[in-house]
């Protein structure tokens, strides 16, 4: 009787079918961890279904620094309302941001205006850095890694026309408060890094309340974001309207 | 009593405006002053809205003021007078049938000079739609439909025929409302295409403006219309705010195709604080027809 020899190429093709299975198996559960890591992750930025934070904005270039204060206004993580309070100049300004489409309405114009998203609402804040408080709704997470005591999450745009094509997003492994965020253009080019600096608890959740974006184009520009103020709030859905910014 | 205090507490009050003083250097001298402010008093179910505006000239006028009731979370009812301004374009609005009349050299009406039309609104709010009724002076009543669909802002409008309009300042001049003997109906839309770009347009049965607006990666905005009437007309406008210098730089030029003729109006504007700006508005006609002629303002504005 012949011993059993198994057929190299046979036991190969099982291995690779076992090591495509296996691939597979971790690529999905990769992905399903990098999801709900962003998740979690992002109840840090967006702990209420429905809410009201004021948000001051300083923005530095060398000596000069600049501030504008704003209310934003939000209804779960793709809709937001940005109600300019300062400077004067702003007052009676307000900002709909709906995923990544946006208005501007200013009280001279009393019209709402459409606008995209490189418009700057103020130094290097993109008026979606304001606005967008979720970076579920619009980034698939892909893959998770780990880099030190970090997560390293790999964020996809769900639309192509979003502002940032991809976002390399940190998290901290214990915690699953953000650190750092990395925003990419289509083109691959490194245009933008958000430090989420600190954190405090506002309407008992424990929330970031300070971030500071650096312009990675324009070196030695920064802007920070500090939040205050979080709290719950009762928001009509037709507030997050076109037709119904400065009218509420 | 009680209930009127509390209603009272549970009210939000903002006050805003600007005041500020304007002369003309060019060709000859005068000067203009005026203060307007904003004001708003709103609760949860209620707002009440006034816009004044005092002039040197024309004394104290009040541009807007209206009560708006949140009758349902689906539907809000406004009376009396207020601002509406329809369509998506930059210096022309043709499907802006219930508004202030435009001056494309001026859209953001800087010294808020616009007046609004006395009216009962009804907007209803269904499924992502906006549905806004009108019952405006002289018999006459419009209606407008907004979504945005698939990223898109489709507004169609429509108004009734009747009496003439009013005056040039109750319906817009470039709205083909002016003889108001017909009624009027119009679609609007607007689009951004990835980053930097924003497409729009608008057209009713006689009119149509067609453009788009650019950001570049250093902030500097670029405008571009081209407006139908009997004529055709074309705007450009290149804003280039110089955030370390305070400083907002505008050019708009305003083109008749057929003859050539051109208004050239460039502004600087400088925050001299957070609550005060300066600016210098110097304005060129250019024609074959007409000589050239030049003026030239500069103004302060402070805002409270």
């Amino acid at each position: 009787m012949r011993a059993h020899t198994p057929d190299p190429l046979h036991s190969k093709g099982i291995n690779m079918k076992r090591l495509l299975l296996i691939l597979l198996f971790t690529t999905t559960l990769r992905a399903e961890d990098a999801a709900s890591i962003l998740a979690r992750s992002d109840e840090f930025r967006n702990p209420l279904g429905s809410f009201a934070v004021d948000v001051e904005l300083t923005s530095y270039d060398g000596a000069h620094s600049d501030t504008s204060k704003f209310r934003v206004y939000g209804k779960g993580s793709d809709r937001s309302v940005v109600e300019f309070t300062a400077p004067a100049t702003e007052k009676g300004k307000f900002l709909l941001m709906l995923r990544d489409a946006m208005w501007i309405y200013m009280p001279s114009a009393s019209r709402p205006i459409r606008i995209s998203p490189l418009q700057r609402l103020m130094g290097q804040a993109s008026n979606g850095d304001v606005a967008r408080t979720s970076f579920t709704i619009d980034y698939s997470a892909k893959s998770a890694s780990e880099d030190g005591d970090a997560w390293v999450l790999e964020l996809e745009a769900k639309d192509p026309s979003l502002s940032y094509k991809s976002v390399r997003l940190w998290i901290d492994r214990t915690s699953y408060e953000p650190q750092r965020a990395d925003f990419y253009v289509a083109s691959g080019k490194l245009l933008k890094r958000a430090h989420y600096r600190k954190f405090t608890t506002m309407s008992g959740r424990r929330v970031v309340s300070d971030i500071e974006i650096e312009d990675l184009v324009r070196p030695g520009r920064r802007t920070t974001m500090h939040y205050a103020n979080l709290g719950e709030r009762t928001n009509p859905d037709k507030m997050f309207t076109k037709d119904s910014l400065g009218k509420w | 009593m009680v209930n009127a205090t509390i209603v009272l507490i549970a009210a939000t009050l903002r006050v805003f405006g600007s005041g500020g003083g304007e002369s003309q250097l060019m060709p000859t001298q005068s000067h203009v002053a005026d203060v307007s402010a904003f004001g708003n008093l709103s609760s949860e179910r209620w707002k009440l809205h006034v816009k004044l505006r005092a002039d040197a000239t024309t004394g104290l006028d009040a541009g807007e003021a209206y009560a708006q009731l949140h009758v349902a979370k689906w539907l809000d009812v406004t009376a009396g007078r207020v601002i509406e301004k329809w369509g998506t374009g930059y210096g022309w609005n043709p499907t802006s049938f219930v508004g202030p009349a435009k001056d494309p050299t001026d859209p953001n009406d800087r010294r808020s000079a616009y007046r609004g039309v006395d009216m009962i609104r009804a907007d209803v709010f269904v499924r992502d739609t906006n549905v806004s009724l009108y019952a405006l002076e002289n018999g006459q009543y419009a209606a407008r439909v907004y979504r945005l669909i698939r990223g898109t802002d489709v507004s169609i409008v429509w108004r009734s025929s009747g009496a003439a309009a009013a005056s040039a300042a109750d319906f817009s001049r470039d709205s083909g409302a002016r003889s108001g003997r017909r009624s009027t109906a119009g679609i609007a839309l607007a689009r951004v295409f990835g980053n930097a770009l924003e497409l729009h347009a608008e057209a009713t049965q006689h009119r149509a403006l067609a453009g788009g607006q650019y950001t570049f990666t250093n902030d500097i905005n670029v405008v571009f219309e081209l407006y139908r009437d009997q004529k055709t007309y074309a705007l450009a406008r290149i804003y280039r705010p110089f955030v370390n210098a305070k400083i907002d730089a505008e050019l708009i030029a305003l083109t008749s195709i057929r003859d050539r003729s051109t208004i050239l109006r460039a502004s600087i504007t400088r925050k001299l604080r957070p609550n005060i700006s300066a600016y210098l508005i110097d304005t060129e006609f250019v024609g074959r027809e007409k000589p050239v002629a030049r003026l030239t303002s500069v103004g302060l504005r402070y805002y409270f």
